[in-house]
């Protein structure tokens, strides 16, 4: 067994332990973690932003308008200094802006796309159901309108129940795909660590 | 009964994990039953002509190779078959390496060749900004290095790969679990670009990642690690997810009777409450 | 007219983007009208009251009565999310209730730009209640910048200051359940709100009330009175019913004509 195998293998069942209860052999392996990660994250932002931008960009292609990129988020930082903190607004606006920019012109498309797939044409059971579960959910988010209207209330009733539904098929899905994680792991112990299984 | 509802949680984490243990040491092969949004994807393949080029994003971390792995490597083997052409292209840091791992072995089993049959751009960084460059520029985006760093200019398939485009590309398809993913790839290469789209996604986003499918938004779906063994089933190659599956329905199974007995608990400790 | 489109002045639609154009143009106005009726103090649309609206109050006060503080809690997502800005606006009105009531109110941040805002709105709410020597600015705390450290650093709070009530408001990820399943051990009542629809049946199962989707943000404005607030529920759900009236025309269409006018339309 190499070394990054065992490695792998002993954190693992660092990170087990914790089924148990909690202990200080858990403890130590979620630290590690959080430090590799933070690690590994700095050499990342260095080597695809930083290295790429000021390196390469600004000092060996002459590139200068990315300075002005670059001096907006170094006045991010200048909100830990109390007296210019004031600076800092100005990147998050921009990046607020920018935020807000991309969802208005992206992102109201694909929504589009899911109204004119509601328009559904009967022509069995399952496209029917789809369409009043569609429906009844969109009437229980109305928030305006009353529901001592019985036939509001009505549909938004079935509607919740329909969201209840869905909910709980998510609630499956989820569970299921942790399971697979967890399979994932218990295959490389038996399969990578073991060798008991092919 | 009200004892159900104590039941040590230890017991439970100890019987999952002979429940996970045995789905890995047997080899079950329970039947594997193919849903439409994996068969739509599978047929759509199937229907592109030799050559054709496809844009696939690898858009996961190392925390979602479990249920993504599968699905990828079963849509190479298909790709591979029919002699489609590929280009990779990642969001996420790790994205990019893992693609390489996955599809290196499967291309040299069908004696492609990277820069004529494949190229992998690597983990491009910029999120979604990127991918819009892409639609305009795959040299641009890809600051016209690939994944190791070489030029694109020597790769000959980027003479033909010049922009994410439907009239470049047959389909786009992304194996995603999150943020960048499939709502960066609708808007801007479905809703924008017009480009078939397809979505590989892990089984908790089924249910969210479906009304795309149901409207007709993608071409298809791997819906989570049972839509690998489905597709693996359609492609005829036997792989890591059919076990997967198998390994999800006993999961099912144990989690439903656990759910059944936590219920009954809670019902009788109702109405031991109401009766007093 | 020739000679502009030739230059590719009229050509600022990008293919199939006109629909999508007026839709949110509609919709921008709707909002911004509704905001500013709401602000100069006209009518507007009354926002329903939701059921786990009463269980706020109640939470806070099982917490006054118990002699135990109250935790908040906005989540993962930064100050872009919206989910975030519906925190903002119950945030005002948890803290002033706890001001009101004296009870103990911690307030937990993941986000670096989330926490100063958050800490404002508390120094702010217990300023208007008339409590602002009350106001403890180490109660509003910066605990992690990342998922699970922060998940940790909570789960400390909850064994140590054994909150009675738990408000979890916001965008949360795979965290949502360990945090709903510690505060039950801690014997806390819990509030769960959230638009992540793949954390929505944890907190539906796990928490004493939870708020799914939409209704968090109409909560949120129902609960602070807050002008923009209110005006952009009001005018998104004035968005939803326009939405509801599109499908079922859109869907008598489809039963009775081969081309279907309006998808044309809105697919333009």
């Amino acid at each position: 067994m190499d070394g990054g195998t065992l490695t792998a293998a002993l954190v693992t069942l660092a990170l087990w332990t914790y089924l148990y209860k909690d202990n200080p052999i858990f403890r130590l392996a979620e630290h590690l973690f959080v430090a590799f990660s933070t690690a590994w994250w700095v050499g990342e932002l260095y080597r695809n932003y930083v290295k790429p931008v000021v390196l390469e960009d600004i000092l060996q292609q002459g590139r200068w308008g990315m300075v002005l990129a670059l001096l907006l988020g170094v006045i991010l930082y200048a909100r830990f200094v109390p007296a210019i903190s004031w600076l800092a607004r100005y990147p998050m606006s921009w990046m607020l802006g920018y935020g807000a920019g991309y969802v208005l012109a992206f992102q109201v498309k694909p929504l589009v796309g899911q109204i004119t797939g509601s328009f559904l044409k009967f022509g069995s059971i399952n496209s029917v159901l789809l369409w009043i579960c569609i429906v009844s959910a969109l009437v229980y988010f109305f928030f305006t309108i009353s529901r001592e209207n019985v036939a509001v209330s009505s549909v938004a009733t079935f509607g919740k129940w329909v969201i209840l539904v869905a909910l709980g098929a998510a609630f499956g899905n989820t569970v299921l795909f942790r399971y697979t994680l967890l399979m994932g792991r218990v295959e490389f112990m038996l399969r990578d660590v073991l060798k008991v299984a092919q | 009964m009200q004892a159900l509802l104590k039941i040590d949680t230890r017991l439970i984490y100890l019987l999952t994990f002979v429940v996970v243990a045995v789905a890995v040491l047997a080899t079950l092969g329970l039947p594997v039953r193919v849903t439409p949004p994996t068969k739509a994807l599978y047929d759509f393949v199937e229907k592109l002509p030799a050559g054709t080029l496809v844009w696939v994003g690898m858009d996961y971390g190392p925390g979602s190779k479990s249920e993504l792995d599968p699905q990828v490597v079963a849509f190479f083997h298909h790709v591979f078959k029919k002699d489609l052409k590929v280009v990779i292209h990642s969001m996420w840091t790790m994205g990019g390496k893992i693609g390489q791992e996955l599809v290196e072995p499967i291309a040299a089993q069908y004696g492609k060749e990277y820069g004529r049959d494949w190229v992998n751009l690597g983990y491009k960084p910029g999120n979604e900004t990127n991918l819009r460059l892409c639609t305009s520029s795959i040299k641009e985006c890809a600051a016209n290095v690939d994944h190791l760093g070489s030029s694109l200019d020597h790769l000959p398939l980027m003479q033909q790969a010049r922009a994410l485009d439907k009239n470049t590309f047959g389909l786009a398809i992304t194996f995603n679990t999150g943020t960048p993913g499939i709502r960066e790839y609708l808007a801007i290469v479905q809703a924008e670009k017009q480009l078939a789209l397809a979505d590989g996604t892990l089984q908790m986003s089924v249910p969210e990642d479906i009304p795309f499918f149901q409207s007709g938004q993608l071409v298809g779906m791997f819906p989570g690690v049972r839509g690998a063994a489905e597709y693996e089933v359609l492609v005829g190659v036997k792989g890591a997810a059919v076990k997967a599956a198998d390994g999800q329905s006993l999961a099912a199974l144990y989690v439903a009777i656990l759910v059944i007995l936590g219920n009954i608990g809670y019902l009788t400790a109702r109405r031991a409450a109401t009766a007093q | 007219m020739t000679f502009l489109a030739q230059a590719g002045v009229l050509g600022i639609f990008v293919e199939g983007n006109f629909a999508p154009f007026v839709m949110m143009l509609l919709f921008t106005i709707i909002v911004y009208v509704m905001i500013q009726r709401a602000r100069a103090g006209l009518k507007i649309p009354e926002i329903r009251k939701l059921a786990g609206l009463d269980a706020l109050d109640e939470a806070i006060g099982r917490a006054t009565e118990m002699g135990r503080p109250v935790f908040t809690f906005p989540g993962l997502a930064g100050v872009t999310n919206p989910q975030t800005l519906a925190y903002f606006g119950l945030l005002g009105h948890v803290a002033k209730r706890s001001a009101q009531y004296d009870t103990r109110l911690i307030a937990g941040n993941v986000d670096p730009y989330v926490y100063p805002i958050s800490e404002e709105i508390v120094r702010q709410a217990y300023l208007e209640a008339g409590r602002p020597d009350a106001f403890n600015p180490d109660d509003v705390r910066f605990v992690a910048y990342d998922q699970f450290p922060a998940t940790a650093a909570i789960l400390g709070i909850y064994r140590r200051e054994r909150p009675a009530a738990t408000i979890l408001y916001g965008a949360f990820w795979a965290e949502s359940m360990i945090l709903v399943e510690n505060a039950a051990q801690i014997g806390a009542i819990s509030i769960g709100a959230t638009a992540n629809t793949h954390q929505m049946p944890f907190f539906v199962a796990g928490c004493d009330y939870a708020l799914i989707g939409e209704e968090m943000y109409a909560a949120s404005a129902y609960v602070s009175k807050e002008p923009v607030l209110t005006g952009t529920v009001v005018g998104q759900d004035w968005a939803r019913i326009g939405v509801f009236a599109l499908i079922i025309v859109g869907t008598i269409l489809a039963q009775v004509q081969t081309t279907n006018w309006l998808k044309t339309i809105l697919g333009k």
